[in-house]
């Protein structure tokens, strides 16, 4: 898969949980569910499917339980972002940063923290 | 989470098997969360996980059948067309003779090519095959949770849920008043046991990782009312629900599972509940089923409920009939004294009477407090598995 493609917003939410931590599905949705100040909503449908979608697109990659995690008798599966997946991130989040620095160059806002 | 499982239907059969037991703990943990928005959040969960269910699960499906045609003409052009009779271009399948199952192969593969064509279609049949068969087994589960499979206590047919009714102001099956239901439980004369409950949802803080769960606080007499014990330790003890005393909880399987992977020493450790430490007295079994709540805990409600203020119209109730009392006659009993209360306490128990309907039905909620209206009136969108029988209580 090409590095310079658009994610869709709930992919690059996915791809930023599992940015710093391998996770397991329940709590990508968490974590995005805080993140996102209850915004997105993962329902399990949408989830499992992008899970899929980006472990077929190689940008995540199922992996070994981190030590200690509960897993549910085994039925969590947990995922670790690929090379190919934080590339992909990073230029998203390099094109969402463009049009935060374009917006600021017309003078949308003026509060923003520098990106 | 029975009828979310019927939703996971909707997916194809592979996905169910990859993703089915993580997607129903997925969605358990978005119905907690939802929890919070009272009935209204609990209903438009609902209605989300349904959607996402059938446009995902159609997706998925539709996924499945073009990955399969895929395959199929790949497996042709391998194969060469004598191999499996099928001619290109044909408007239909032309099998070798004596070949049944090249010939369903070759119809199957038509007539998903010409659904294919026609997408709208298929959508549209999709779309009604999905609303129909949902319907069904929606009704399904209705009637075989009420009508069919018993309810999972001994003698439930003993069991019946108190509710309050004020006709002044026009509520109806809503919820009782602790103290309300201590004085029917000493007064009536007419119930064998009568236990107060409520659902509340707590942070848990401590371990691995902090989440929302789902308590049940409740009198020391719920679990024996209902005739269950616990699989490990103890139930709720009168001692717990003193005021002041210190927390303690009774977990149910699931949480026992998921939160302790079933460590068989977990009775004495401590779960830190909205920062309160709460020491583990005991495990449910895995068979005991507590209303639609699926909760994670049983704790004490630690407060003398003869004491409770009276008008407060926010707790559950269930009571476990006295021998060969009917439900009729429970219920005139609870009204006198609910009269004699009105007269003892107008101030706060004016107008209530109970004439709630009896037989099966759908429990209903609406809350009130001393001096402001109840507002909340929404209808709890799922069935009362022990809810065999209504008792109107005037309270």
């Amino acid at each position: 898969m090409a590095d310079d493609i658009t994610l869709k917003p709930h992919w690059f939410q996915i791809l930023l949980s599992l940015a710093d931590r391998d996770l397991h599905g329940t709590a990508i949705m968490e974590d995005v569910l805080a993140r996102t100040d209850g915004e997105m909503k993962l329902w399990p449908g949408t989830l499992y499917g992008s899970l899929r979608d980006l472990e077929e697109a190689s940008l995540i990659a199922e992996t070994d339980p981190p030590p200690d995690a509960p897993t549910e008798g085994g039925k969590r599966r947990f995922y670790a972002i690929t090379g190919a997946g934080r590339r992909v991130l990073r230029a998203e989040v390099e094109r969402l940063a463009g049009f935060v620095r374009a917006a600021r160059a017309k003078n949308v806002v003026d509060d923003l923290e520098p990106v | 989470m029975k009828a979310y499982r019927l939703l996971l239907k909707l997916f194809p059969r592979r996905f169910r098997r990859r993703y089915g037991e993580e997607m129903e703990e997925t969605f358990a943990r978005l119905l907690t969360e939802a929890r919070g928005g009272g009935p209204l959040g609990v209903a438009l969960a609902w209605l989300r996980v349904a959607g996402d269910a059938v446009f995902r699960g159609g997706a998925e499906r539709l996924r499945a059948v073009h990955a399969a045609v895929r395959a199929g003409d790949h497996g042709r052009g391998r194969e060469g067309k004598d191999a499996r009779g099928t001619v290109p271009g044909a408007r239909g399948p032309r099998t070798r003779g004596g070949d049944p199952m090249g010939a369903l192969l070759a119809d199957v593969r038509y007539a998903v090519r010409s659904l294919l064509r026609r997408p709208l279609f298929l959508a549209t049949a999709v779309v009604t095959l999905a609303l129909g068969i949902g319907a069904t087994t929606a009704i399904f589960s209705v009637v075989n949770g009420l009508l069919v499979r018993p309810l999972p206590y001994p003698e439930p047919e003993e069991l019946v849920v108190l509710w309050a009714e004020n006709r002044e102001l026009g509520w109806s099956n809503t919820d009782v008043n602790m103290a309300d239901v201590w004085d029917y439980r000493a007064r009536a004369g007419v119930f064998d046991d009568v236990a107060v409950f409520d659902d509340v949802a707590f942070n848990l803080t401590g371990g691995d990782r902090p989440e929302r769960i789902l308590a049940i606080t409740s009198t020391a007499n719920l679990l024996d009312l209902l005739g269950v014990s616990p699989a490990l330790g103890r139930g709720l003890t009168p001692t717990d629900t003193r005021e002041g005393a210190p927390l303690v909880a009774v977990l149910t399987h699931g949480f026992w599972t998921r939160r302790f992977a079933r460590d068989p020493d977990v009775l004495g450790q401590t779960l830190v509940m909205h920062g309160e430490p709460a020491r583990v007295v005991g495990v449910m079994p895995p068979d005991f089923l507590f209303l639609d709540e699926r909760p994670d805990v049983f704790i004490p409600m630690r407060t003398d409920p003869a004491a409770a203020p009276r008008g407060d119209h926010d707790r559950e109730a269930v009571a476990r009939l006295a021998d060969g009392v009917s439900v009729d006659e429970a219920r005139e009993a609870v009204n006198r004294v609910a009269l004699a209360l009105q007269e003892e306490h107008p101030e706060h128990n004016r107008g209530w009477t109970g004439a709630a309907p009896s037989g099966w039905g759908r429990r209903t909620r609406r809350r009130s407090t001393a001096g402001r209206p109840a507002s909340i009136t929404s209808r709890r969108a799922t069935w009362t598995p022990w809810a065999s029988r209504w008792c109107g209580a005037g309270t």
